[in-house]
C-alpha cells in the first residue's frame, strides 16, 4: 500500500493589511504537518516574505490570477539546512 | 519553483534604520530653535532662524527619511536593490548629518563662508552619491506593476538634482562667490525642493503605501503615471516663466500646479472617505497632510503680505503635508524593519518574536499624533502672530517630536535586546 501524499492546508489572507498577511502566513507554517503544502491567496507578491521562507528552508511558487490576487504555494525543502 | 529575483538583495535593517532615527532628531532640534527664538524665527522668511530651521526641517527630517525609506523601498516595491547599499547608505548618512548640521549652523548662527563652502560640498557630495546610487538601482525595474514608482522617483530624483544645484550656486553667493538674483533664485530652489522633490516624491510613494497599508481604492492609472510628469513639466515652465521674466506665464503654471495638488489631495480624502476599514492612527496622519496641502493651495494665492503668504504655504506645506505624512509612516515602517528583522533573524525562539503591534503600541502613535495636531495648529498661526505663538508651537513640536525619538528609539532597543538574547545562551559553553 502506497502512502498518501499529505492534504495541503489553505490560508485566505487577501484584504488584510501588511503585515498581517505575512504574520499569519508564518503562523500556519508553523502549524503546518510535514510534508504538507501551504496554499496562500494573497493580494500582492509578498516580496519581503520570500527571504524569510528561503533562511527557513522553505520553497515557494507563486501565480497570478486574473482578479489581480495571487496563489502562493509553500513548501518544505526536503534537504533544508535549517 | 523560485522566481528570479535577487531577494538577497534586501537590505539589511542598518541600512535604512539610521536615517529613520536620526530624522525626527532634525525636527526636534528645529523646534528647540523655534521655542529658543520665538518671533525672530517666524517674522519674516529670511530671518537666520527661518532659514536654519527650513533646511533643518527640509533636509534633516523630511529627505533623511525619504532616503532611508528608498533604499528599503525600492528593492520591496520595485525589485530595484540599489548597489553597495551598505556602504553608500553608511557615507550618505553620514553626509547628510554633517552638511545639515553645518548648513543649519551656518545660516542660524552666521557663521562665514567657510562654513557654506563646507556645507554646500559635503551636501552636494552626498546628494550626487544618493542620485547615482537610485539612478544605477531604477535602470531596469523587476517589478512591472511598479513602473509608475520607478518614473515618479527619477522624476522626484530630477527635482531633488535642481534643488540641490540651486541651493549650492546659493551658498557660494553666501560665501562670496557670484551675485545672482538672490531672492528669484531662492524662490526657484524652495519650488523646486517642495513640490519637485518632496511633493513629487511624497505623492508617487503614496500611490503605492496607502492602498496598501490603510485599504482605500487603488488610485486611477491616469493620476498615477501622470500626476509626477505634469507636476514636473509646469514646475520647468514656471521656472522658465520666472527667471525669464514673463509673469504671465508664472501665474498659469502656478495655477496649473495649485489644481493638480488640490486635485491629488481630494482624490485621497475621497478614498479614505469610501473606504469601508476603520481608520486608525494612520488614517489621521494622512487624512492632516492632505487637508494641509488642499489648504496651502488657496493660501499660496491670498492676496495679502507676500512674506507672510511664503511662511504660510511654506508651514502648511513642510509642517502640515509633508512632516505629518512621513511622521506617520514612520510609525508603520520602523515597527514593520523590526518584526521582520527578528523573524528572519537566526537563534530567536518564535515565543521571544513580538507580534508587530507589541513592538509600538497603537496608544504611542495616537498621542504623538495629538500633540503632533496641536503643535501644527499653532505653527499655522505663528506666521500671522509670531510675538505670541511661534514660541509654544516651537514646544509643541518639540514635545511631539521627543514622543516620536522615545516611541522610535525603544522599538530599536528592544531589538537590541532580543537579538542580544538570542546570543547568550547558544553560545554559552
Amino acid at each position: 500500500m502506497t502512502s498518501q501524499a499529505t492534504p495541503p492546508v489553505s490560508v485566505d489572507v487577501s484584504g488584510l493589511l501588511p503585515p498581517e498577511p505575512m504574520e499569519q502566513i508564518l503562523e500556519a507554517l508553523a502549524a503546518l504537518p510535514p510534508d504538507a503544502p501551504l496554499h496562500v491567496l494573497i493580494d500582492r507578491e509578498p516580496f519581503p516574505l520570500y527571504r524569510i521562507l528561503e533562511r527557513h528552508g522553505y520553497a515557494h511558487r507563486i501565480a497570478a490570477r486574473d482578479d489581480g490576487r495571487f496563489d502562493l504555494t509553500i513548501r518544505k525543502t526536503r534537504c533544508s539546512a535549517r | 519553483m523560485q522566481r528570479a529575483l535577487n531577494y538577497g538583495a534586501m537590505p539589511p535593517l542598518w541600512v535604512p534604520l539610521p536615517f529613520l532615527l536620526a530624522a525626527p532628531c532634525f525636527a526636534l532640534a528645529a523646534a528647540l530653535m523655534l521655542a529658543w527664538q520665538g518671533e525672530a524665527a517666524l517674522a519674516s522668511r529670511w530671518t537666520a532662524g527661518t532659514l536654519a530651521m527650513t533646511h533643518l526641517l527640509t533636509l534633516g527630517f523630511v529627505t533623511m527619511t525619504i532616503v532611508g525609506a528608498l533604499f528599503q523601498l525600492l528593492p520591496v516595491v520595485a525589485g530595484a536593490a540599489v548597489p553597495l547599499a551598505r556602504p553608500v547608505a553608511a557615507l550618505s548618512w553620514a553626509g547628510l548629518v554633517l552638511g545639515t548640521g553645518l548648513l543649519a549652523a551656518a545660516l542660524g548662527l552666521g557663521l562665514g563662508p567657510p562654513a557654506f563652502l563646507a556645507a554646500s560640498s559635503v551636501l552636494g557630495l552626498a546628494g550626487t552619491l544618493v542620485l547615482v546610487a537610485f539612478g544605477v538601482a531604477l535602470r531596469r525595474s523587476l517589478v512591472p506593476a511598479a513602473a509608475a514608482l520607478v518614473r515618479g522617483v527619477r522624476l522626484a530624483g530630477a527635482g531633488l538634482a535642481i534643488t540641490i544645484g540651486l541651493g549650492g550656486t546659493l551658498a557660494l553667493y553666501l560665501a562670496g562667490a557670484g551675485a545672482p538674483d538672490v531672492l528669484l533664485l531662492t524662490d526657484v530652489h524652495a519650488s523646486w525642493g517642495l513640490v519637485g522633490w518632496v511633493v513629487v516624491l511624497t505623492a508617487t510613494v503614496s500611490f503605492q503605501v496607502i492602498p496598501m497599508f490603510q485599504a482605500t481604492a487603488v488610485y486611477p492609472r491616469s493620476h498615477e503615471a501622470r500626476l509626477p510628469a505634469a507636476l514636473f513639466a509646469l514646475l520647468l515652465l514656471w521656472s522658465a516663466a520666472a527667471l525669464g521674466g514673463a509673469g504671465h506665464w508664472r501665474t498659469v503654471a502656478a495655477i496649473g500646479v495649485g489644481a493638480l495638488l488640490l486635485g491629488y489631495a481630494c482624490t485621497t480624502l475621497n478614498h479614505f472617505r469610501k473606504r469601508k476599514r476603520k481608520a486608525d492612527v494612520g488614517t489621521y496622519y494622512w487624512v492632516l497632510a492632505m487637508g494641509c496641502l488642499a489648504l496651502a493651495v488657496p493660501v499660496h494665492f491670498l492676496p495679502i503680505d507676500g512674506d507672510t503668504r511664503a511662511l504660510l504655504t511654506g508651514v502648511l506645506v513642510i509642517a502640515g503635508f509633508a512632516m505629518s505624512a512621513i511622521n506617520g509612516m514612520l510609525y508603520k515602517i520602523v515597527p514593520f524593519l523590526i518584526w521582520y528583522h527578528l523573524q528572519n533573524g537566526e537563534g530567536i525562539a518564535r515565543q521571544h518574536r513580538p507580534g508587530m503591534k507589541a513592538i509600538i503600541d497603537g496608544s504611542r502613535a495616537l498621542r504623538q499624533w495629538r500633540w503632533h495636531l496641536v503643535a501644527l495648529a499653532l505653527l499655522a498661526g505663528a506666521p500671522l502672530a509670531p510675538a505670541i505663538l511661534a514660541r509654544p508651537a516651537g514646544l509643541f513640536q518639540a514635545l511631539a517630536m521627543f514622543l516620536l525619538v522615545r516611541d522610535l528609539g525603544g522599538a530599536v532597543l528592544l531589538y537590541l535586546r532580543l537579538s542580544k538574547r538570542s546570543l547568550t545562551p547558544a553560545s554559552a559553553p
